[in-house]
């Protein structure tokens, strides 16, 4: 039962990175590629409708965090203190920027949010990375189950280890070329015109930069956390995941060559969920590994035990089909095609 | 040097606090917005027009409750990790139930609400203000639960490393405590509501600004505004302070200002606390009323303070007992205040009652004020528990965090918070200055009829 929450975790930890990671990817290239307003316009109209919804994902996996594996929400949130609450001033900066223009129309005040929009989803999509790769290479869990790491050290891997180093680091810009190249996916199924073509050039490089990055970061976390070694030798039919995860990258290239824009972007989801599982299934039944091995945090010492975890199933998953429910109307709702200067009044 | 404690504490208390300045409004007035929708459905334009208009407003305030609600559910984890590693498995389950059913409602209908007006039929737009009614109520009922579960404990068991299990979800979410304080506090996020869209009203109409719609919409702010006030003193905060009499009293000692056992205990309505010497200076009080208000009995004995252990005091007695005594006695101004209001539209002549205008238009704040004010008494007052009873609020903060994090972080949710302060009046007054407009000129306003 705990490997069934641990599923349903990962899943809406990954549900939650594809969908705000298409919006937090928008949110850098919309700056890139518009030339003007009505094309900012445009290019912002694809995700105001759904940047909020997206975002509930993370509260959402949150909630189910700390109700499954309590243990590993305390030990990681506390340890992961400063740049957590970091995390939390730039939501609360994407979240204005994107809303707060609308009030305005002022052009200052326009060029500013959308720079704080900028800069605010650019930090999210590194620190998302780097948050990965943190949880991925292993913290100095004391026997306790607790830690607290600096934001740096000497970007080694440690000991000492610090949030950010080569490795974070490295896992940080290969996030944002994800989530770049998942975004310009999305501009490129969801709008016309000069739009459309320069976020399909965007996706082309971005694509090229993905394949490479998905490599070099294949080989560093092989060598990094022993754990990967062990799982993938002892439980070979795990390879399966990273074999398809880079598949489905090669499909979305080839769609998007062929001119099939919402299956490249839907792709490019299925690469990230992969992706994420992947890492998850690299270090099971660990859920937070320690740098000492004595002290790893698994999937058995941080839940409440599977008595629990069965009957909460009843009311979960009632609840998450009600929300394919909401989610079907609200994308639904989306014109399928978005042009530059239409009269919708956002 | 500061301790580390008070640090976590007044993070969480000044977050908490500001939050749920936003929250209290869209709560409220996400009723009066379905009401005003359901008026339109009947064929008022004017209702319409006012609805649009609130939205504008309830849209501004949405974004500001889900922009400082997000920092809540992160401190759980970050500041509060003791706390989450022993009843995580309980508090995640009402925390989650709040993404998922209420969380996801709104974020998916608010956009089709403030934007789809002109695409979607009047009954459909009508259904979709009630999903988000629905969904801001239901969020306000799952985090009530999280917070009886501290006040109140139900369906847990401790297991012998100290981890609390949940027994039974039914109990969680049928807490009895969790009832009343969610009526209490409903009825006081309407109060909310109504007060400020009274306020805005009487701000147009003493400018003569917009006057047909304001007129008629405040009619609806007013007919809304005197039940809840009533509905919060009689019987959710009768039922409230009772059950706090019950459960948790030397919280109930310690708000009413009540030192010393008595048999025919007076009610104080003015007085400062006076800790040295354990009694009220200046105080005015109603004679035997406390026990009267208790126990149905005007001779009956009401225990004092000093019944209890000291170490179980609340350690910010004076600020318990000054919250209660605001919240009561601003409750007490809203029955007055919204019965005239009530009287005065039932004569047809509030509109043209330049006094009680003004008096509604500068209550603006007050609600507000109350609100919180109800908050910090239930919050203070649980001190030294974090969970009542059961842990104490030391156990349960991070205890792997140094204060110069936690310092850090807490200035800058200050800083930010001015900021959202700031671009929050800002952008609401120009949404307010801006005023109701209707859809188009064929649209008027006088072929409406009356409420």
């Amino acid at each position: 039962m705990e490997t069934v929450w641990l599923i349903l975790l990962v899943w809406m930890i990954a549900t939650y990175i594809v969908l705000d990671g298409f919006d937090l990817g928008v949110g850098v290239l919309h700056l890139l590629i518009a030339r003007d307003r009505p094309e900012q316009k445009q290019i912002l109209q694809s995700i105001a409708p759904v940047w909020d919804g997206n975002e509930v994902w993370l509260i959402a996996a949150g909630g189910t965090m700390m109700m499954a594996f309590p243990g590993f929400l305390s030990a990681m949130f506390s340890g992961f203190y400063l740049p957590l609450t970091m995390v939390v001033w730039l939501l609360i900066f994407r979240a204005i920027s994107i809303e707060l223009p609308h009030y305005l129309s002022d052009s200052l005040w326009i060029h500013f949010w959308n720079l704080m929009l900028f800069v605010a989803s650019g930090l999210l999509i590194v620190i998302l990375g780097a948050a990965m790769a943190n949880i991925y290479r292993g913290v100095p869990l004391d026997a306790n189950g607790s830690f607290f790491e600096p934001l740096w050290t000497n970007f080694r891997i440690g000991p000492p280890t610090g949030i950010l180093d080569w490795y974070t680091i490295l896992s940080g810009i290969t996030s944002a070329t994800f989530l770049l190249h998942h975004g310009a996916l999305w501009l490129s199924a969801k709008t016309d015109g000069r739009v459309l073509q320069h976020s399909r050039q965007a996706a082309t490089w971005l694509w090229w930069g993905s394949c490479s990055l998905t490599l070099v970061i294949y080989i560093a976390s092989w060598f990094v956390q022993p754990l990967t070694r062990t799982a993938f030798s002892e439980t070979p039919w795990k390879i399966i995941l990273p074999v398809m995860a880079v598949l489905s990258l090669f499909a979305s290239g080839y769609f998007r060559w062929s001119n099939k824009n919402m299956l490249a972007f839907l792709s490019s989801g299925l690469f990230i969920y992969l992706f994420i599982f992947t890492g998850a299934a690299a270090i099971y039944p660990n859920i937070l590994p320690g740098l000492n091995p004595d002290h790893h945090l698994t999937i058995y010492n941080t839940s409440p035990g599977p008595e629990k975890l069965t009957t909460t199933l009843y009311w979960w998953i009632p609840g998450i089909l009600l929300v394919g429910v909401y989610f079907t109307i609200l994308f639904r709702s989306l014109p399928a095609v978005i042009s530059a200067g239409s009269d919708d009044d956002h | 040097m500061i301790d580390s404690l008070l640090l976590h504490r007044v993070q969480f208390a000044f977050t908490v606090s500001f939050h749920y300045l936003f929250p209290q409004l869209t709560m409220g007035l996400a009723l009066l917005i379905f009401i005003l929708k359901c008026i339109g459905l009947r064929g008022n334009p004017w209702a319409d027009a006012a609805a649009r208009f609130w939205l504008k407003i309830f849209g501004l305030t949405f974004l500001m409750g889900v922009v400082t609600g997000i920092p809540l559910e992160f401190q759980f984890g970050t500041n509060w990790a003791q706390l989450v590693k022993s009843t995580g498995s309980i508090l995640g389950q009402t925390l989650a139930m709040e993404g998922i059913f209420a969380f996801f409602l709104e974020s998916a209908f608010l956009y089709l609400l403030i934007f789809g007006e002109k695409k979607m039929g009047k009954r459909l737009h009508c259904l979709v203000s009630f999903l988000l009614l629905a969904g801001t109520w239901l969020s306000g009922y799952f985090i009530i639960c999280t917070n009886a579960f501290l006040q109140h404990p139900v369906g847990y068991r401790i297991g012998e490393d100290g981890i609390y299990h949940l027994t039974s979800i039914w109990a969680l979410l049928s807490n009895p405590w969790a009832i009343k304080q969610y009526l209490h506090t409903m009825t006081g996020a309407v109060i909310t509501g109504s007060f400020t869209m009274a306020s805005i009203a009487a701000f147009h109409l003493l400018k003569q600004q917009h006057q047909d719609i304001s007129r008629r919409y405040l009619k609806v702010a007013v007919l809304v505004g005197f039940p809840a006030s009533l509905l919060a003193a009689m019987p959710t905060g009768d039922w409230e302070a009772k059950q706090v009499l019950q459960h948790q009293p030397v919280k109930f000692a310690a708000m009413e200002g009540h030192f010393h056992t008595e048999d025919g205990a007076g009610l104080i309505i003015l007085g400062q606390p006076n800790l040295q010497e354990l009694k009220i200076d200046n105080p005015i009080i109603i004679p035997k009323a406390l026990s009267f208000l208790t126990h149905a009995s005007w001779d009956a004995r009401v225990k004092g303070l000093t019944e209890y252990d000291r170490d179980l005091w609340p350690d910010n007695i004076e600020l318990l007992y000054f919250s209660y005594h605001i919240m009561a006695g601003l409750g007490t101004l809203f029955i007055a205040l919204m019965g005239i209001s009530l009287v005065l539209v039932l004569k047809g002549k509030l509109h043209t009652s330049r006094f009680i205008l003004w008096l509604l238009m500068l209550s603006l704040p007050f609600p507000f004020i109350a609100n919180t004010a109800g908050w910090f008494t239930t919050e203070i007052g649980r001190q030294p528990w974090l969970i009542y009873g059961l842990m104490k609020t030391a156990d349960g903060a991070s205890n792997n965090i140094s204060q110069g994090n936690v310092m850090f972080t807490l200035l800058g949710f200050m800083g930010l918070y001015l900021l959202l302060s700031v671009l929050y009046f800002f952008l609401a007054t120009r949404i307010i200055g801006q005023g109701p407009e209707l859809l188009n000129s064929t649209e008027s306003v006088s072929k409406g009829g009356e409420v």
